[in-house]
């Protein structure tokens, strides 16, 4: 993968080597995190429920 | 989730169980309308004319149960459901629905679309960091990678449990459609058959012993009088 044309996904360290960094949305990121799931999410829906 | 929660593929089977109610009841009103007794009649016919008009009766009783069968049926197959058939206009209803609740349709994310480039990332992330991982020899930059890891697979768990979803929800929507269509069939079907029936039987009691005796004899009775 060409440190040029990055897929999303891509990771490297920052040049301090401090953060890792992830390719997201065009461009390198520090904040990937972990998506707090939600009670709402799985919420369930049957034939003849209004959402 | 627990085990006595309804889920979206449950309706499936409540969809396909009513529709072989819809069937049943259609086939018992066939021979309940035109049963053993009447069929037996048609035998005794002896008007060309009644006998003309109970076979249409019959046949578009017949006509009737088999529409209604074979509609039915073609909702019972089994369907083969992608998460493609979301953009289905038969399914406009369904994406309606999920306009005015998205995160009960697709978690955090806003739309089908997202939910899906997000699953390719997250995946993404965690095949990345799995390699960077297995290369990576500073153990402080190791944890750095491990807890993204970590992460990236528990998004991708929860994106792809989400699409699982989805495409029941999916596959349930397909399903009420086609039952629904099967009813409205079903109904105009029934229309059919109660006209057939009505059609045939009026046929048959025709000529049952007795009434073209009494015919005749009101016909006699009216003529008589009139005559010098």
């Amino acid at each position: 993968m060409s440190e040029e044309n990055p897929k999303p996904g891509a990771m490297k360290f920052s040049d301090d080597g401090e953060t890792l960094l992830i390719y997201e949305d065009g461009v390198w990121k520090a904040d990937y995190i972990q998506i707090q799931q939600s009670t709402e999410d799985g919420t369930e829906l049957r034939d003849g429920e209004k959402g | 989730m627990t085990a006595t929660e309804p889920t979206p593929g449950d309706a499936v089977g409540d969809l396909r169980a009513t529709l072989k109610w819809i069937i049943a009841a259609a086939a018992g009103t066939g021979t309940l309308l035109v049963g053993a007794g009447p069929l037996a009649a048609m035998g005794k016919l002896d008007d060309r004319g009644d006998v003309a008009a109970a076979f249409c009766g019959l046949a578009l009783t017949v006509t009737g149960i088999g529409w209604i069968v074979w509609q039915a049926s073609d909702a019972l197959m089994p369907q083969v459901s992608t998460l493609a058939r979301f953009d289905d206009p038969e399914l406009a209803d369904l994406r309606a629905l999920a306009a005015t609740d998205p995160r009960a349709f697709f978690g955090p994310y806003a739309s089908l679309d997202e939910l899906r480039a997000k699953l390719q990332f997250h995946d993404a992330v965690a095949g990345n960091a799995a390699v960077m991982l297995a290369r990576q020899s500073d153990e402080r930059r190791a944890k750095m990678v491990q807890q993204v890891l970590d992460s990236a697979r528990t998004n991708a768990d929860h994106a792809r449990h989400l699409e699982r979803r989805l495409l029941t929800i999916v596959h349930a929507w397909t399903v009420r459609h086609h039952v629904r269509r099967a009813r409205r069939h079903a109904f105009i079907a029934m229309i059919v058959v109660v006209a057939g029936a009505v059609l045939f039987l009026t046929s048959v009691n025709d000529n049952r012993p007795g009434t073209t005796e009494k015919k005749r004899a009101s016909t006699h009775t009216i003529v008589v009088p009139g005559s010098p």
